[in-house]
Formats: structure tokens, C-alpha cells, sequence
């Protein structure tokens, strides 16, 4: 089997198998493009305590590929994670930020997908106030716009009913 | 001794002038190496200083940039996300919570005015409406031209019925003047009985051909089913 090195930006190198460090669109785009190496693969955009995040989730995925079929169901509910993904998610919120950073660099569709969907999750049926507050963003409407989108809205709603 | 005290003072000279190494002299000649270095050394110690005080100079600006509640100071992680994830991210939200978002900052605002994201939400969520086979024909239609505005489409949409009656597609704003045109009564065969020959009419207004619009105009009609709140809570929420 093998294997290939990753070095995250505080040079920590990591040993994985090929077939996981696939995964990420990025890296199999790399390897194809240098072929054979014994060099690490340096990440310069990933500190090493996500880039081991990362990779558990990798190794997840690989020993447990999730059934492809009813995907249309899937797709029809937006707040569906799988169960592993839900507590893989279940961290501070600087690090879900950096794990999407990095999901988005390394492109790992699986992986942006389920940490945008948490972060929906926290969005979802709160109060623009409580998302303010969830995610400490300014408001920097005056009260006579916040007041004028809000009848906008109203509007919306009363005659989506 | 001699030498080295006046070498000295020249020194001092040069530090307060700020000039480099000027008319030649015997001791300069002499020591002129060592002179250079420490002509350089003092060259040094101005620029220093120089940099310092621009540094401080910025450290007043950016402190100063900082009290007038600078956009970039106060940005949140979810704010610093680039476009697309932030996109990505809203395009998993129910219609009820982008138009919560909406009124988050003017950031949120801006972004969810895009028609852009309209657009993703308009393909994720054609399937649902009722009138699906419209919404698809404009929407295949309109694709690739870059005037329709996505956002319209998508509030007009969401909120169409089609009527059980007539099976036109409305809404419900234009639903108070009874623009559905019905036959109350069915089409039967009517015997001869003098003023009409036999034959198949509307029994409510005794018109003949099948295709007749309607004698009596009422208001659309909306399925039971999308009067439940649940499906109409679907509608929205998904």
C-alpha cells in the first residue's frame, strides 16, 4: 500500500495512505502532477491540529463509504448530517471555520458539505438577533432599515401563505 | 593621544552636522576606514530612528482607524468566509431563514440580494412547487441570459397555486376579483322538450359545446391540501 507524506504549515509531517489523502481533489491533482515522490506534500494553508481533523475524517470515510443510493432523499432534507458527521461537527466554532477553510482548499466535497451544513443548522429558525449573537456580526443596519427590510419580508411571508 | 582625541571630535562634528566624510585631512587618511564605519554606524542609528517614528506614526493611524469602528476590525469568522462557502452555506437555508438573514447586517444583505443565489435556490427547490413544469420551461428559457432577475422569479413562484377548478396557475393576490370561469352544473343529455333539440348540454346554462367557458365566475379554488398548514410549512421551511 502506499503511502504519502502531507506536511501541515507548522511542518509537522504526517504519513498517510494514498488512497485516503485522495480524497482530497487537491492533493490527487498534486501527486498526479509530480508523480512519484518521496517528498512531503507541504499544505501551507492547514495547521496541523485540522489537517489531523481532517485526515480523521478521511480515514472515516474510507473504512465507512456511505450507501450512494436514495440520494434524492437526502438531498430533499436540508438538516440531515449523518450520524459520525454530526459529532465529528460538534467543535468550537474557530475550528469548524478553519475546517471549512481547509475542506475548500483541499477540496474535500464531503467534508465542506456537512461543515456548511452545520453551520446552516446553526442558522436555521433563530431570530436575526440571535444569529448576531450566535456568531458575534455587527449589526450595522440604522433601526428605520432594519424596520423597512423587515416589512419587506413580511410581505413575502404573508403572501407565500 | 593627540590624534585620537581630534579624530574624536571630528566625529562629534560629523554627528551634528549629519554629513558624510568631508575635506581630506591627515588623520582622516590615517584612520579612514575606521571612520567610514563609524560615519555608517551613525547613518545607521538616524535611519533607525526614522523608521521608528514612521512606525509610530502608523500605529497612531491605525489606532485612530480603529476608533472610527473600522469594518475590518470587526469582522466575524462567519463574516471573513469567502463568497462561495458563504453561498454555499445559505443555499442550505430555508426561504423563511435567508429572509431572517437578510436582516443579520448589511453584508448578509447584500449577498442574499444577489440574484445569483436566487438562481441555486430556484434549482433546489423547483421540484416542491406546484406549478413545477412552468417554473422549469421559464427557467430553461431564461438559463443563460443575464437580465432575468432570480429573485423575482423565486418570490413569485414560491407563492403560486394552481386553481382545482381550472387548473390555472395564480396567485393569490389576483385571486379577489373571481377570475375562475366554471360550470356549476355537469354536462348531461337533454331530451327534446320543444325549445332545444336532444342532445348533450351544461345543464346550468344550456350551452352545447364542450369547450364553453364557464356561465358562473368564482374565486380560484386551492386544493385542501395546500391550505394544510403543514404543506404550506413545507412550502416554506422545507
Amino acid at each position: 500500500m502506499t503511502t504519502v507524506k502531507l506536511e501541515s504549515s507548522d511542518e509537522k509531517t504526517y504519513e498517510v495512505e494514498k488512497e485516503i489523502a485522495c480524497m482530497s481533489v487537491t492533493i490527487k491533482n498534486m501527486l498526479e502532477d509530480i508523480g512519484e515522490t518521496d517528498a512531503a506534500i507541504p499544505l501551507p494553508n492547514v495547521t496541523s491540529s485540522i489537517l489531523e481533523k481532517v485526515l480523521e475524517y478521511c480515514k472515516h470515510h474510507h473504512e465507512h463509504p456511505s450507501p450512494q443510493q436514495d440520494e434524492k432523499k437526502d438531498e430533499k432534507r436540508l438538516d440531515d448530517i449523518p450520524p459520525y458527521d454530526r459529532d465529528f461537527c460538534k467543535v468550537d466554532q474557530p475550528t469548524l471555520f478553519e475546517l471549512i477553510l481547509a475542506a475548500n482548499y483541499l477540496d474535500i466535497k464531503p467534508l465542506l458539505d456537512v461543515t456548511c451544513k452545520t453551520v446552516a443548522n446553526m442558522i436555521r429558525g433563530k431570530t436575526p438577533e440571535e444569529i448576531r449573537k450566535i456568531f458575534n456580526i455587527k449589526n450595522d443596519f440604522t433601526p428605520e432599515e432594519e424596520e423597512q427590510i423587515r416589512k419587506e419580508n413580511e410581505w413575502c411571508e404573508d403572501k407565500g401563505n | 593621544m593627540g590624534s585620537h582625541n581630534s579624530k574624536k571630535k571630528k566625529l562629534v562634528e560629523i554627528n551634528h552636522l549629519h554629513l558624510h566624510p568631508i575635506e581630506d585631512n591627515h588623520e582622516h587618511q590615517h584612520n579612514s576606514s575606521s571612520l567610514n564605519i563609524q560615519i555608517k554606524k551613525v547613518s545607521l542609528e538616524k535611519e533607525k530612528e526614522w523608521i521608528n517614528k514612521c512606525r509610530n506614526n502608523l500605529k497612531i493611524e491605525l489606532q485612530d482607524l480603529d476608533t472610527e469602528n473600522c469594518e475590518f476590525n470587526t469582522l466575524d469568522s462567519l463574516s471573513t468566509l469567502p463568497m462561495e462557502i458563504r453561498c454555499k452555506i445559505i443555499n442550505n437555508l430555508s426561504f423563511m431563514d435567508i429572509l431572517n438573514l437578510q436582516i443579520v447586517n448589511r453584508l448578509y444583505y447584500s449577498t442574499i440580494k444577489s440574484d445569483l443565489i436566487w438562481k441555486q435556490l430556484i434549482l433546489r427547490d423547483i421540484d416542491i412547487w406546484l406549478n413545477k413544469d412552468l417554473a422549469r420551461k421559464l427557467y430553461l428559457k431564461y438559463e443563460f441570459s443575464n437580465w432575468i432577475r432570480w429573485r423575482r422569479f423565486y418570490f413569485e413562484f414560491i407563492r403560486k397555486r394552481v386553481c382545482l377548478n381550472c387548473n390555472n396557475v395564480f396567485s393569490e393576490s389576483n385571486n379577489a376579483n373571481k377570475p375562475c370561469q366554471i360550470h356549476p352544473q355537469i354536462r348531461d343529455i337533454v331530451h327534446d322538450n320543444g325549445s332545444y333539440p336532444s342532445g348533450v348540454y351544461y345543464l346550468c346554462c344550456m350551452a352545447k359545446p364542450k369547450d364553453q367557458i364557464g356561465c358562473q365566475k368564482i374565486n380560484h379554488l386551492i386544493s385542501k391540501e395546500e391550505l394544510d398548514d403543514d404543506y404550506i410549512a413545507m412550502m416554506l421551511f422545507l
